[in-house]
């Protein structure tokens, strides 16, 4: 019965140590790892500045934003006036001029040299981040007329023909 | 009645039973505890005193100047040559901006400008983690991150889940070279591949944060027959390695 009784014992242990070796099993299965990747990503900027230039007399010009507004008190009729500007990137992006939009009063004919639709301009610091034109004017006879000169810029390689 | 209380003096199973469920109890303790911690010690704290062979293995942008040639792949980014055709914003630290997510081994297409600049490297001794750094990014712009996933454990992993996540709508990432399900038997390394395209809706002048977070599983399930050839692998294997 002695004999008996010691087996049970060894039995009850043996199957304790079973049991525990499986819930470490477990506890092993649960086994899990997380690897990451964290990207920053900092975008650069266009920004574009049109400012005024010469111009002649009885011609007036403001600009806002990339337009500008110009005006002329006339004498006489086929008379050329002219409006100088520059365009200046001081962003990290080169850009280009994608249009150029005139409107124009009272039969006002107005064309623009120097820069043109697919004119680069680079960023700042890089030639040539500055660009150089004039609107030229004729003006159909004596009066007042007004006229508007818009430039649309886009991102470089944005750019569409 | 006396032979019954004779049995239950012969064997007593009230004191054994609390012996045995005390053993039980102790050393599923130290299962439950082994598990939780197998996690951070086996594959972060002993990795991070020998600092190397981590899950990840190597990582190799396209646009930060230079071809990478990884040993067994050759060259991972070739055409990332540190050249600006037009212009060249960061010389031989970066290359003409790619215009398309990169196949590892073949050029892919750029522009003609080096404007924009990735760079992208192992940011933990355990090389678990890997940061990527987007510099003066603009729409159009997509660089890609190569890099080298390896199980380094004994044992099958899985993928479990992958989360990408990014605070910016219309960024797009693309991720592949690895997916969920996948399993990676032990020292199987695969190619994952990063791509970061911003978009038009992008704001200028911003800072954006993308996150990719791979989970991996043990493959195998659990369970008491799992439990013996569990313990052998892990405890034998890295208990042996480790502290034998």
């Amino acid at each position: 019965m002695r004999k008996r009784n010691r087996f049970a014992r060894i039995g009850m242990l043996s199957i304790a140590l079973l049991l525990s070796l499986c819930v470490m099993g477990i506890g092993y299965a649960g086994w899990t790892d997380t690897v990451s990747i964290d990207g920053t990503m900092k975008t650069g900027y266009i920004e574009v500045v049109l400012s005024e230039g010469g111009c002649s007399q009885n011609v007036t010009a403001s600009i806002v934003g990339h337009t500008i507004d110009i005006e002329i008190d006339a004498g006489c009729k086929g008379k050329y006036v002219y409006h100088n500007f520059d365009i200046h990137n001081r962003g990290t992006i080169p850009v280009k001029i994608q249009g150029i939009g005139i409107v124009c009063s009272g039969g006002l004919v107005a064309e623009v040299s120097g820069v043109e639709g697919g004119t680069q301009i680079e960023q700042s610091g890089v030639d040539p981040d500055t660009v150089y034109g004039t609107v030229t004017m004729t003006v159909p006879g004596a009066g007042t007329y007004t006229c508007e000169v818009t430039f649309y810029f886009v991102q470089w390689n944005l750019y569409e023909k | 009645m006396t032979r019954l209380r004779g049995l239950k003096r012969q064997v007593r199973p009230g004191r054994w039973l609390i012996i045995a469920l005390a053993v039980v109890v102790a050393l599923g303790s130290l299962g439950v505890a082994y598990g939780y911690s197998s996690g951070t010690l086996k594959a972060g704290d002993m990795m991070a005193m020998a600092c190397f062979n981590g899950p990840f293995t190597w990582v190799v942008s396209n646009d930060d100047g230079k071809v990478t040639n990884i040993c067994s792949y050759g060259d991972i980014d070739p055409g990332d040559d540190g050249g600006g055709t037009n212009y060249d914003k960061w010389g031989d630290q970066s290359s003409n901006d790619p215009s398309e997510t990169q196949t590892m081994g073949v050029e892919c297409a750029r522009y003609d400008k080096d404007v924009a600049r990735t760079t992208a490297w192992m940011s933990s001794c355990d090389r678990k983690e890997i940061t990527v750094l987007v510099e003066n990014a603009y729409p159009s712009y997509y660089p890609t991150v190569f890099f080298g996933l390896k199980n380094t454990q004994s044992f099958s992993v899985k993928i479990k889940s992958i989360d990408i996540s990014y605070d910016i709508p219309g960024l797009n990432v693309t991720f592949d070279g690895v997916a969920v399900g996948d399993v990676l038997s032990s020292g199987q390394e695969v190619i994952g591949r990063l791509g970061i395209h911003t978009e038009q809706s992008a704001h200028q002048n911003s800072t954006y944060n993308v996150k990719v977070k791979v989970e991996l599983v043990q493959k195998e399930k659990s369970g008491c027959g799992w439990g013996w050839w569990g313990w052998w692998n892990w405890w034998g294997w890295w208990g042996c390695r480790g502290w034998c």
